[in-house]
């Protein structure tokens, strides 16, 4: 005891944190003795038995929201296949087929539909080595230009998600690609954002209607 | 026979105004014996309460937030994990400043329905600048905005918390699993913590919330959700009643565009790990010396 007292310096607040650890340590136990202590977490020995990451798929067959609606008035989706037969995917400049892809707004650079449809069946998706795939797959080929961006979902920097950070007690759902960004138009749009704290310390501008009651009365500004 | 003298006169009148005297002077007394029953004057500390004593603190809890807000509701207090350090990180390339987060905070954390309270404030910031000055929490624009990005800000669980150092009487404490608490029982209202934290994260509880019984959350932790008295400080606690039992935080979950990450620092697989070593990240005022567990970071 004597020789730790010479080499570590008791400063006060030396001191001082001494005494918070002895009084934290205390503390500490009393609360073990008080609660049925969970085990420490520990990395799963068996990666197998953790609880699944779920990804959202889209259905593998894609129907398209068009502006025509059906006989009783309801809005009317159409099957790709329907209409493009084998060979028809076209750009659709040249098709003119206006009221069934009216819905469909094409920004996403100057990529043509065949980049991303198979041209020879439309049920189909197909990536740069030319291998066919279901719809289901898409963020497969959107991974293949959006290389970083795959990366930082892989790891949970992107993208939304639900359910447990810890796999072990439970599994998670989690966005894919196009549950938020159009494949046809991918920038996120503008939203409305949500309403804001009413906040008693920070008044908000003059400008902001719906705020005004909660602002301090004009002698207190200033 | 008695005769009303001078004397016996004074003396009425001074029994009659010492006794109206002491009833006004005690009637706060009376007020905060409304509000506070005898078992919660009497409750210990948090830290100091047994087994059994917890347990009928937590009954007790449920059976007034029955009687005050209408809802039979589950108080739990689920202790923290040995071999658990929570960690925030926040993407602010792709958060739009849509206020999800916020409002999922206010729902999930049973916060005060008028003043549409919440712990996390997003500020709208212009790029190329982090001066909080030159932000604003109280945006109403479509977002993004042009040339604007956001940045939601709210308790950074610092691991030198100067919101604890001030309390003074020890109603604020740091966790084992890094979350920064309030025992809202033994909380005097000082505001002090306020004060002391440099990034505006504690609010002050004007009023009880008020909360129609079919919006409580019914979910509630001792240290976290359950609903505040009046007059205490409260505070963000990375949703403790659902992230220890493993559960994403609310704010996490309601971010549609995945900004937020969130896990287990000791954990070397976990999401906010990579985060860590693979992005170049901050900390907001790193310069204070107040060691946040929240991470920004923009997009490689």
């Amino acid at each position: 005891l004597g020789s730790s007292r010479t080499t570590i310096p008791m400063t006060a607040r030396g001191g001082w944190s001494l005494v918070a650890a002895v009084a934290f340590a205390a503390l500490a136990c009393g609360r073990t003795a008080r609660e049925d202590a969970p085990p420490p977490w520990r990395p799963a020995s068996d990666p197998s038995a953790l609880h699944p990451v779920n990804i959202a798929r889209p259905a593998a067959s894609a129907r398209l929201a068009t502006e025509l609606t059906e006989h009783d008035g309801a809005p009317a989706a159409i099957g790709c296949p329907t209409c493009h037969l084998a060979g028809t995917v076209a750009r659709l400049a040249e098709t003119g087929a206006t009221p069934v892809h009216g819905a469909l707004r094409l920004r996403h650079g100057s990529v043509p539909c065949s980049a991303c449809h198979d041209s020879t069946d439309p049920s189909l998706l197909h990536d740069a080595s030319g291998a066919s795939f279901s719809f289901a797959d898409s963020m497969r080929l959107c991974s293949q230009c959006h290389g970083s961006i795959r990366t930082a979902y892989d790891h949970g920097a992107h993208g939304g998600m639900r359910g447990y950070w810890d796999l072990q007690r439970g599994p998670r759902t989690r966005n894919d690609c196009i549950t938020c960004h159009d494949p046809h138009a991918p920038a996120y749009p503008q939203v409305q954002p949500a309403k804001g704290p009413r906040d008693r310390f920070a008044p908000p501008p003059r400008q902001t209607p719906s705020l005004v009651e909660y602002r301090f009365p004009e002698e207190r500004h200033e | 026979m008695s005769r009303i003298t001078r004397r016996g006169a004074l003396k009425a009148a001074g029994i009659t105004l010492g006794a109206a005297a002491f009833a006004k002077a005690s009637a706060p007394l009376v007020e905060f014996a409304r509000d506070v029953s005898l078992d919660e004057f009497l409750q210990k500390h948090y830290r100091e309460l047994s087994a059994e004593e917890l347990e009928t603190v937590l009954r007790r809890i449920e059976e007034e937030t029955l009687e005050s807000h209408g809802r039979e509701v589950h108080v739990t207090d689920t202790p923290a994990q040995a071999g658990v350090q929570f960690g925030y990180a926040l993407n602010l390339s792709i958060c739009n400043g849509c206020r999800k987060c916020a409002e999922a905070c206010h729902v999930e954390n049973n916060h005060d329905r008028k003043s549409n309270n919440s712990y996390i404030r997003v500020f709208e910031m212009t790029n190329g600048s982090l001066d909080f000055e030159h932000g604003t929490p109280h945006y109403q624009n479509d977002t993004p905005a042009e040339n604007k990005y956001y940045m939601p800000v709210q308790c950074q669980q610092c691991d030198n918390p100067p919101c604890v150092d001030v309390c003074p009487v020890q109603a604020t404490w740091k966790e084992r699993d890094g979350i920064v608490v309030v025992d809202y029982n033994w909380c005097i209202g000082c505001r002090y913590c306020e004060a002391a934290c440099p990034y505006h994260a504690r609010r002050f509880n004007w009023q009880a919330p008020e909360i129609p019984p079919d919006e409580v959350n019914p979910n509630q932790g001792y240290l976290s959700n359950r609903i505040r008295p009046k007059g205490v400080v409260e505070k963000c606690t990375f949703c403790l009643h659902r992230t220890r039992v493993g559960r994403l935080p609310a704010c996490l979950e309601a971010c549609p565009t995945g900004a937020r990450v969130f896990g287990n620092l000791l954990d070397p697989n976990s999401d906010i790990r990579w985060v860590l070593a693979n992005r170049r990240v901050f900390v907001l005022k790193e310069e204070l010396g107040t060691k946040p567990r929240f991470f920004y970071f923009f997009d490689a």
